[in-house]
């Protein structure tokens, strides 16, 4: 306010009261805006809270330190609430995603990006825009209907095709459209210099691409990864209808049954609480806390992320 | 040596684009079998006007579909006003200092935030802290604290991309900030956040974890109404999709999953509506601005 004169300030009505609309729009702006903050506060809030009474009943050492999840006493009359399981089953889950979305992903982002304009941005692009769109629940139907079926004629008998291998098919597919169109982004942002440069001395387009687009991109693309990392480690229900919502791991000796035995993720599991909420009041808390760690798995990517765009900050 | 290296641009880029392309027929392969699969729902009148059952056969989305866009309109009428003047101070205020980098991460950190965490704290708070029960209203603030860190960077980088002269000039000819932001930026701006908001309803309408906690906890079905009363429970296409095929007993309701079929094609039929509608509106916006400068 110290750039407005004396004059204008002490002036008659028109003035000032332009000069209040100014203030209160500014302080009703920064409200807006400041609304985020007091949101993950709150989330931070109401799930430490409700996660409480597994702090006092369960203990951390139990929920961390086993890996028997059997809230409702099926086995284990008194129940066990080790959340090793469904931690475990997110890791494989998500990293079989990722092995299949990051190469598929990046195959997408470069071809948007180095194909010439009309193609990459007239057909591609709109396309992947598109699939980003889709419900991911829809991708969920879609493994249920038409994916698990086929699983289903080479799993171990008994079993009806569900677990990692469909729920990696599934969140890498869903996973995809998000780390090409970022990645993407991140290629076009490269100075054409840097490009023109490698070409004027004799690289060819390959080697252009992956010795000085990548590496000046780099951030932008473990940002697009981190964030299907997220987006894969936060997919709830379409992993519900094709992971089979067992709790163990299959044993990794099993070969390929490893992808094709029921299993559970941090998500199915805290899904599969939402017919008896209220309940079961200890499986309640054990499934806030398993919320409270997906916040902390959120809080983790937000920070790699930038710290990858602070880190090409400084080195430019 | 030279040969080589042309040899493995040619491959490399050959296999690249193979890549991509097998993905986007795949995708396109889903889509178009889910509406295909849907088909027979979808010609059936009674499917959008009767309710669903969860206990007996003949089930229609009738009160899911305007559910379905009753929550996105509560959702959108909070979001929009809240994410249009988050953005704005972002974009035209915001300095750097410690409060507003916190701000910034925390709204980062709620885009980033898994939905089914949202669910979650939205049952806590909306559901349980008040002491009531689920209702439209608590999925919609659900939705809420989903859509609103896009609208806010949607807001923000509308306003951004504006060119600096535009702002120099209003402020130059004597006009104050508000008058600037809300009679030069917002209208130059308005392309594209329409284009974005309509993109966020997309995104609004196809979210099921957060409105299964919040919107109808328990039997999912008997509260299908065609009531404005934000009070009331309610659920959505997407819960329901995810509902019948995972929760309802197939054995006694043995059109379940027919029914799910003729949920899922129409929610990827509604999903190309609004991608096309963001593009066309988007299109004429911009043509009528530039014919009107």
């Amino acid at each position: 306010m110290s750039i407005v004169p004396s004059a204008i300030v002490s002036a008659p009505s028109p003035w000032r009261r332009r000069l209040r609309a100014e203030r209160v729009s500014r302080i009703g702006f920064a409200g807006a805006a400041a609304l985020s903050l007091v949101v993950v506060v709150l989330v931070i809030l109401f799930l430490t809270v409700n996660a409480w009474p597994a702090f006092v009943h369960i203990g951390i050492d139990n929920f961390f330190g086993s890996a028997t999840w059997d809230p409702d006493g099926a086995v284990y009359p008194a129940g066990r609430y080790g959340a090793l399981t469904p931690i475990a089953g997110s890791a494989i889950a998500v990293g079989l995603a990722l092995v299949i979305a990051i190469p598929v992903g990046l195959a997408l982002a470069i071809t948007l990006a180095e194909t010439g304009r009309n193609v990459g941005e007239r057909v591609f692009r709109p396309a992947i825009e598109l699939f980003v769109g889709v419900p991911s629940i829809v991708y969920g139907y879609v493994g249920l209907v038409l994916l698990v079926p086929q699983l289903e004629k080479i799993a171990p008998p008994g079993t009806a095709g569900q677990g990692f291998g469909a729920a990696a098919i599934v969140l890498g597919v869903m996973v995809v459209p998000t780390i090409a169109t970022l990645s993407a982004d991140a290629i076009q942002s490269v100075p054409a210099t840097l490009r023109e440069g490698s070409t004027a001395l004799g690289a060819t387009a390959w080697q252009t691409l992956t010795r000085v687009v990548f590496p000046a991109a780099r951030p932008g693309i473990i940002s697009s990864i981190v964030l299907g990392f997220a987006r894969a480690m936060g997919e709830a229900l379409a992993v519900a209808l094709v992971i089979g919502n067992v709790a163990r791991i299959p044993s990794p000796a099993s070969g390929l049954n490893f992808l094709l035995y029921p299993t559970m993720t941090m998500t199915t599991t805290i899904t599969d609480g939402i017919t008896n909420l209220g309940a079961n009041p200890k499986a309640e808390a054990a499934r806030y806390l398993l919320a409270l760690v997906l916040l902390l798995i959120t809080f983790g990517c937000v920070s790699a992320i930038r710290l990858a765009q602070r880190r090409s900050e400084t080195s430019r | 040596m030279n040969r080589r290296a042309r040899l493995t641009n040619a491959v490399a880029f050959g296999a690249v684009r193979a890549l991509a392309l097998a993905f986007i027929l795949l995708v396109v392969v889903v889509l178009v079998f889910t509406v295909f699969q849907g088909r027979t729902e979808l010609a059936r009148a009674a499917f959008y006007t009767s309710p669903p059952s969860t206990d007996r056969v003949g089930s229609g989305a009738g009160p899911q579909i305007f559910n379905t866009f009753y929550l996105l309109f509560l959702t959108l009428i909070l979001t929009v006003p809240t994410g249009l003047a988050a953005g704005i101070y972002f974009a035209e205020y915001a300095g750097t200092g410690r409060v507003v980098n916190a701000v910034r991460r925390a709204t980062e950190t709620l885009a980033t935030l898994p939905s089914i965490v949202v669910g979650l704290f939205g049952y806590a708070l909306f559901v349980q802290a008040t002491g009531s029960h689920p209702s439209r209203l608590a999925a919609a603030l659900a939705l809420t604290v989903i859509a609103l860190p896009y609208a806010v960077r949607i807001s923000e980088d509308a306003l951004r991309s504006l060119p600096m002269t535009l702002r120099e000039s209003s402020l130059a000819l004597g006009a104050t900030r508000w008058q600037t932001i809300t009679r030069v930026q917002l209208p130059a701006a308005l392309p594209q956040l329409v284009t974005g908001m309509i993109l966020i309803a997309g995104r609004c309408f196809g979210e099921a974890a957060a409105v299964l906690f919040t919107g109808t906890v328990g039997t999912p079905t008997d509260h299908a109404n065609f009531s404005l009363n934000p009070f009331l429970p309610g659920d959505t296409l997407a819960v329901n999709l995810y509902v019948f095929r995972s929760q309802v007993d197939p054995a006694q309701v043995t059109d379940a999953a027919t029914y799910a079929d003729g949920v899922a094609a129409l929610l990827i039929m509604l999903v190309l509506v609004f991608n096309i509608g963001a593009r066309y509106a988007a299109r004429r916006a911009v043509r009528r601005l530039q014919g009107a400068i």
